[in-house]
């Protein structure tokens, strides 16, 4: 495969483009699902692609190719786009420019402690079983649950100088139910991204965790309560820190959001590009973006672009620090890219996104948090979410959630809300939890037209809001 | 290749179908009154169905076929991967009857081969800018 990224990168260089990355990708993969503890799905598959992206004039273009990796064929399709884009320059007011990149040469493998075999569907089968089996009862309505792996190798080059070399192996379980209890009902979806072998999947404990939730939803479900209208002050736990902070953080913090790239697709952001340095949060507030966490959904050590990736600080003691940036929004923004370009497949364009993305743990333990409230709401976990274009008013309907009346929890809640517009949200932190109470879930996040999912990871500590108005 | 995988396939499952996913596509990304990026793909794969009969029901499996991979080991792969599938209850066959779909001509212009693309991309720039 060195061959062909050398041979489209001389070309791009006697073509006279100014800059170019060519990368070819081979993933092996296979997967399983159940619906309603029926098999209802499964694949084993794999595939060869090469991607080259350059930049000529003042336009960007690529080429993406998996049919044919003969000299001949790729010669001819990139001196087509060449001058198709020679075509098209004339168009463009403003150039397309990127920041200065490291020159970076990096091999790097992560490896399987207990190693996936594509082909052994047995080794799927048995992971999912003690699963299933806990969704048998009356108590459940409806299930779908699905488990996929994918071992991604890539090797990337530019026109600079750069050579990087990735084999990572992920692994993707998500599920979804509907369970019933005392004439109601409850949605429950969650998403288990890691990078690694079969010991990451067993290290969850899904037999457990997903028994305990269908436990403790149907029992909620025959006790809970609605809440009344009032300001109360919630402690939520990380997964619904995660969600907000990867929605209401996250993705207005993406430079080409900020610029209007993403506009027409992805959507738009409230913050500004002269907005740094800005108060959006109280004191306690620190959010971090790290891909170099290993094992879980968002890591990378170099991003798409070649560039070393770094924990980003997107929010300092309440302050903006920190945008995510690719090489063209850093030149923009007058500053180095942070590694932020990412692909969810070969085929489409680098584009900025998020990897593992939490609030810094504090010192306080939840225990300590629900003390300190005389009337709250603890919101542990989530069943939906919605928030606007811009990224900016925000909403939870919770899941497992009970009352809390001075500093003790009390009866479960029905599905309360956590309605509040992003700077509310993150100035009315008066708390945060300790590492015991810190957790990352993880998801698929979309964006881009053709759509990218790319695997993150969102969470933080338990946090506690202040002043919190539920209609 | 179609056939080729026809003839590997055949013998060995009691019902495929197999469905070639081929061309050329383009995209034109434009934000900011500017073209941020022109995207050109060029596929080729072909995604793969079997199915085997296995007691009273039939074991299934999905693969897609990359051409740049050994075709022979890949549909290899897959028999193996489905027989060691447990029976899909939701599989009930397939149906056998070939269908065949007229070619729509009316709604198609000829023309728009031939358009200037960039002269139209210029015009719709230049208005919203007024």
């Amino acid at each position: 495969m060195d061959d062909l990224l050398k041979f489209s990168i001389n070309l791009c260089n006697e073509l006279g483009v100014e800059w170019a990355e060519a990368r070819f990708v081979e993933s092996n993969g296979s997967g399983i699902s159940y619906e309603n503890n029926v098999l209802s799905n499964n694949f084993i598959g794999s595939d060869k692609s090469l991607y080259v992206r350059f930049k000529i004039g003042n336009s960007m273009s690529s080429v993406f190719i998996n049919s044919d990796f003969s000299n001949q064929f790729i010669n001819k399709k990139i001196k087509d786009q060449v001058r198709l884009v020679k075509s098209v320059n004339s168009i463009n007011r403003n150039d397309i420019e990127l920041a200065e990149g490291e020159v970076n040469k990096k091999n790097y493998t992560v490896k399987q402690k207990t190693k996936i075999n594509f082909s052994d569907i047995d080794s799927y089968i048995n992971r999912l079983k003690p699963i299933i089996s806990n969704l048998k009862g009356d108590n459940v309505l409806n299930s779908n649950i699905s488990l996929s792996t994918n071992l991604i190798k890539k090797s990337y080059m530019n026109t600079e100088g750069t050579s990087i070399n990735s084999t990572i192996p992920y692994i993707d379980f998500f599920y979804f139910l509907t369970c019933k209890s005392n004439s109601k009902t409850a949605q429950r979806m969650n998403f288990y991204n890691g990078v690694g072998g079969w010991d990451i999947f067993d290290n969850w404990k899904l037999d457990k965790v997903i028994s305990g939730e269908v436990d403790t939803i149907t029992t909620n479900l025959k006790t809970a309560k609605k809440v009344k209208s009032g300001v109360y002050d919630y402690v939520i736990g990380s997964e619904v820190a995660g969600i907000m902070v990867h929605e209401s953080v996250g993705h207005p913090y993406e430079a080409d959001r900020i610029l209007g790239r993403e506009s027409a697709q992805a959507g738009e952001s409230f913050i500004k590009k002269d907005m740094m340095g800005q108060r959006v949060g109280s004191d306690y507030v620190t959010i971090y973006d790290d891909p170099t966490i290993e094992n879980v959904a968002g890591y990378y050590l170099y991003d798409e672009e070649g560039q070393k990736a770094r924990n980003r600080v997107l929010v300092k003691d309440g302050l903006i620090n920190e945008f995510y940036h690719d090489r063209q929004t850093a030149k923009q923004f007058g500053v180095k890219s942070n590694a932020s370009a990412r692909i969810d497949n070969n085929s489409n364009e680098p584009l900025i996104r998020m990897s593992n993305t939490f609030v810094k743990p504090g010192k306080a333990s939840e225990s300590s948090l629900i003390k300190d409230v005389k009337k709250g709401i603890y919101m542990k976990n989530f069943m939906e979410w919605n928030i606007d274009d811009k990224r900016y008013n925000f909403k939870a309907k919770g899941s497992e959630a009970y009352l809390i009346e001075n500093g003790e929890i009390k009866h479960p809640l029905l599905f309360p809300d956590l309605e509040v517009d992003t700077l509310k949200l993150w100035t009315s932190v008066d708390g945060v939890g300790n590492k015991a109470s810190y957790g990352l879930t993880s998801a698929t996040c979309g964006k881009g037209q053709p759509m990218q999912g790319v695997p993150v990871s969102m969470g933080g500590p338990s946090l506690l809001l202040r002043g919190i108005k539920h209609r | 290749m179609i056939q080729e995988i026809r003839k590997i396939i055949e013998g060995n499952v009691d019902h495929y179908v197999i469905t070639r996913n081929n061309g050329t596509s383009n995209q034109s990304k434009i934000a900011n009154n500017n073209i941020v990026i022109n995207k050109n793909w060029n596929q080729d794969s072909y995604d793969v169905f079997i199915a085997m009969k296995s007691g009273n029901g039939y074991k299934v499996g999905n693969t897609d076929i990359n051409i740049n991979n050994d075709v022979k080991s890949q549909i290899k792969n897959l028999i193996n991967f489905t027989k060691n599938n447990p029976v899909n209850e939701n599989y009930l066959g397939i149906y056998n009857e070939n269908k065949k779909f007229k070619e729509i001509k009316s709604i198609y212009d000829p023309d728009v081969k031939n358009i200037n693309l960039s002269s139209i991309l210029r015009d719709v720039f230049d208005l919203s800018l007024q």
